[in-house]
C-alpha cells in the first residue's frame, strides 16, 4: 500500500536525520540526565515510594514535552516542504507519531536506569518490575503520540512556543494519572488481576488519539 | 403565529424547565431513617430509638423490623412510645443466633411506604449462623401512596440538586455537540466562516454551562461530602474538559488570519468533544469499576433512579439542552449580523 | 399587573392545597408552605429570564430583516 511506503521512507529519513544529526536525540537525553541529576542532588534517595513514582513521571513527561514538541520544528526548512508535497499527510502524522513514540520509549528505559542508579532502589521492594517496564514504555508511547498531534495543531498557529504545552496538558492529565497509579501499583507488586484494567485504559487513549490524529490530520495539513 | 414553526423547541425548552424547576422545589421527600440509636447492641430485649424524616409515626400504621440476610430473617419491633411523628422507640427481642452482625432497619407505612436503613444496628455478641432464613419475606417495594422523591440518607434535600446540578453537565455536552457540527460543517463546506462563527458560540455558552455545573458541584459536594473537592475520575474528567474548551478559545486567540484559524480550530474542536466524552463517560465506567463503590456515598453515578426522579429529570435534561441550543442560536445570529455589518462598509 | 397574578395565585394555591390536605398532614403543610412562596419567586425570576431571551430573539430577528433590506438596496 502507497501510505506503507511512504511511511517507511519518512520514517526512515527522520531515524537517518537523527544519527546524522543528533541534534534532538542528544539535547533530550541531556536534559533528562540533567533533571535526574538535580534531583539526586536535591534528595539524594528517595525512600517513599509515592514520591519516587511521582518524580519519575514528572521528569519524563517534561521530556516528552521537549520531544513531541520539537517533533514540527524542523518543518521551517524548505529542504522539507518538497518531501511532503509527495507524501500524503497521513502518512506524515502516523511517521511522526511512531518515531516519536519509539523516541520516548529508547529515552523512558534510558530515564528509567539513570533514575534507578541514581534515586536508588530502596523503596523497590515488592515491584514487579516487567509491568513497571510495560508502564514505562506505554506511557511514554502515550506521551509521544498526544503531544505529537498537538504538536501539529500548535505548529500552524503564530506562537507555538507555550502553545504545546497549553494544549497538552489538559489532554494529557487523565492519561498521566492513570499512568501514575498503574505504575504505582506495578512498584507495589499487584497482580495483573487488579491492575490490569489500568492497561487497557491506557491503552484505549492511545487507539483514540491515533485514530483522532489520523482522521483529522489531513486537514490541518492543507496548507 | 407563521412564525411558531421557528418558536416552538424554544418554547419547549422554558415550559420543561418551568416544569421541573416547580416540580423540584414543591415534591416531598419519601419518608426514610434517619438515625438510630444506639448503633451497637447485644442479644435479647433492645429498646431502639429510630429516627425518621418526612415520616408519620403517630399514624399508628407503622411497622418495624430488624433484618438480616438480604430482608429475609426478621425481628420483629413493638412500639414502646411515640415521642413525635419523626421521633420513636421500638423493642426488639434479638435471638441468640443471627445470621450475620450487622442488622438493617426496616420501617413499612400504609401511607409513606417502605424505607430501609442499612447496617443500622450491630449485635456483638450473637452468634452467627449463615444462611439462616424465616418462612416470611417482609414486602419491600411498597410505595407512599403520593409522588415523592427518593430518600437518600447522606443527601437528605439536596437529591433535588439532581435536576440542576446534573442537567448543567448535560446541557455542556449538549452545546458542544452543536458546536462539534457546526465545526465538521465548517470543514465540509467551501463557503465562509458562518459555521465557524457558531462553533465558537457554541463553545463559549458550552463554558458557561461547564462553570456553573463545577460551581453547583462544588457547593453540593461541601456540604454532602464535606469537601470542596474530591479526587474522584469523573470530577477530574469534569473539570480537565473545561480546561481543554478554554484552551480552545486561547487556541482561537494566538492565530489571526481568519481562514486559517478556523481550519485549525475546528479540528481541535473535534479533537476536543471526543477527548471530552472520553474523559466524563468512560474513563469513570472503567476506573471506577476497579473500586467497589465508597459504601455510604450513593451520590457519584449510579444514582438508582426513582421512577418518579425520572420523571422530572429527564425533562429537565431535554429543557436544558434546548435552552443552551436557543442561546448559541441568539448568540450566532448577533455574530453574523455583526459580521455582516463589518464587511458590508 | 404582575404582582397581582402572583398574589392570586399564592392564594388559590393556598386554598386548593387546604381544601385536599387530611389532618395528619397539617404538620407537613405548615412547613412547606413557605417553601411555595420562595417557589413562586424563583419561577417568576425563570420568567423573567426566559422573557428576556423572547425579547431579544424578537429584536434580532427585525435585525436580521433590516440587514436583508440593507444588503438588497446596496446590491441595486
Amino acid at each position: 500500500m502507497i501510505v506503507a511506503r511512504e511511511l517507511k521512507a519518512l520514517i526512515k529519513k527522520e531515524i537517518l536525520l537523527e544519527v546524522k544529526n543528533k541534534t534532538a536525540v542528544s539535547g533530550i537525553l541531556l536534559y533528562a540526565v540533567a533533571t535526574i541529576y538535580v534531583s539526586y542532588l536535591s534528595f539524594r534517595q528517595i525512600t517513599d515510594l509515592p514520591a519516587w513514582n511521582a518524580l519519575f513521571w514528572i521528569i519524563l513527561l517534561f521530556a516528552s514535552f521537549n520531544v513531541a514538541g520539537r517533533s514540527f520544528d524542523k518543518e521551517a526548512s524548505g529542504r522539507e516542504v518538497y518531501l511532503y508535497t509527495l507524501a500524503g499527510p497521513v502518512s506524515v502524522i502516523l511517521a511522526k507519531t511512531l518515531f516519536n513514540a519509539l523516541l520516548m520509549m529508547i529515552l523512558g528505559m534510558f530515564s528509567f536506569i539513570c533514575y534507578a542508579v541514581l534515586i536508588g532502589t530502596k523503596p523497590l521492594i515488592h515491584t514487579d518490575y516487567s509491568m513497571f517496564v510495560i508502564a514505562v514504555l506505554i506511557g511514554s508511547m502515550g506521551f509521544a503520540s498526544i503531544l505529537t498531534i498537538i504538536a501539529g495543531i500548535a505548529y500552524k498557529t503564530d506562537n507555538n512556543v507555550g502553545l504545546t504545552a497549553v494544549l497538552g496538558f489538559p489532554v494529557i492529565l487523565p492519561f498521566l494519572l492513570t499512568l501514575i497509579r498503574f505504575s504505582k501499583n506495578a512498584l507495589d507488586g499487584l497482580s495483573w488481576s487488579v491492575n490490569g484494567s489500568y492497561l487497557v485504559v491506557l491503552l484505549l487513549l492511545n487507539v483514540v488519539v491515533w485514530v483522532l490524529g489520523y482522521i483529522l490530520f489531513p486537514y490541518l495539513w492543507r496548507d | 403565529m407563521g412564525n411558531f414553526k421557528k418558536y416552538w423547541w424554544k418554547l419547549l425548552g422554558c415550559v420543561l424547565v418551568a416544569f421541573s424547576v416547580v416540580m423540584s422545589f414543591t415534591t416531598p421527600l419519601a419518608a426514610g431513617v434517619a438515625e438510630v440509636t444506639p448503633t451497637t447492641t447485644k442479644k435479647g430485649k433492645q429498646l431502639i430509638t429510630i429516627k425518621g424524616y418526612n415520616a408519620h409515626f403517630k399514624s399508628g400504621h407503622n411497622r418495624f423490623w430488624l433484618t438480616g440476610n438480604h430482608h429475609t430473617t426478621l425481628i420483629p419491633g413493638t412500639i414502646k412510645e411515640i415521642i413525635n411523628e419523626n421521633l420513636i422507640k421500638v423493642e426488639f427481642d434479638i435471638p441468640e443466633q443471627l445470621p450475620s452482625n450487622n442488622l438493617a432497619l426496616a420501617v413499612q407505612s400504609r401511607e409513606d411506604g417502605g424505607a430501609v436503613l442499612e447496617a443500622a444496628v450491630f449485635v456483638s455478641d450473637a452468634s452467627i449462623l449463615a444462611g439462616m432464613t424465616t418462612a416470611i419475606q417482609m414486602p419491600m417495594d411498597q410505595k407512599a401512596d403520593h409522588f415523592t422523591f427518593p430518600f437518600k440518607n447522606i443527601l437528605y434535600e439536596t437529591i433535588r440538586n439532581l435536576n440542576f446540578h446534573v442537567t448543567m453537565w448535560f446541557a455542556l455536552i449538549g452545546c458542544m455537540l452543536i458546536s462539534m457540527i457546526r465545526s465538521i460543517q465548517h470543514l465540509s463546506s467551501i463557503e465562509g466562516l458562518k459555521h465557524d462563527r457558531s462553533a465558537n458560540e457554541g463553545v463559549r455558552v458550552g463554558l458557561l454551562f461547564g462553570f456553573l455545573g463545577l460551581i453547583t458541584g462544588s457547593v453540593w459536594a461541601r456540604f454532602t461530602w464535606g469537601a470542596w473537592w474530591v479526587n474522584d475520575t469523573k470530577l477530574n474528567g469534569a473539570a480537565i474538559s473545561v480546561l481543554i474548551y478554554l484552551a480552545y478559545i486561547l487556541l482561537r486567540n494566538s492565530i489571526s488570519e481568519e481562514q486559517k484559524r478556523a481550519r485549525i480550530v475546528a479540528v481541535y474542536n473535534i479533537f476536543a468533544f471526543v477527548m471530552m466524552l472520553v474523559f466524563i463517560m468512560i474513563l469513570p465506567r472503567l476506573t471506577d469499576s476497579l473500586h467497589p463503590g465508597n459504601g455510604g456515598n450513593p451520590a457519584f453515578s449510579n444514582y438508582d433512579l426513582d421512577n418518579n426522579m425520572r420523571m422530572i429529570f429527564y425533562p429537565a435534561v431535554l429543557g436544558w439542552i434546548l435552552i443552551g441550543a436557543w442561546m448559541i442560536n441568539l448568540r450566532s445570529r448577533m455574530s453574523h449580523i455583526n459580521f455582516t455589518i463589518h464587511n458590508h462598509e | 399587573m404582575n404582582k397581582k397574578i402572583a398574589a392570586t395565585f399564592c392564594l388559590l394555591l393556598g386554598f386548593i392545597l387546604n381544601a385536599s390536605a387530611a389532618d395528619g398532614m397539617e404538620e407537613v403543610m405548615f412547613h412547606s408552605g413557605k417553601i411555595y412562596t420562595f417557589l413562586v419567586v424563583a419561577f417568576i425570576v425563570l420568567l423573567g429570564t426566559f422573557f428576556y431571551m423572547f425579547r431579544i430573539d424578537k429584536r434580532l430577528v427585525k435585525m436580521e430583516q433590516d440587514i436583508e433590506q440593507m444588503v438588497k438596496r446596496s446590491k441595486r
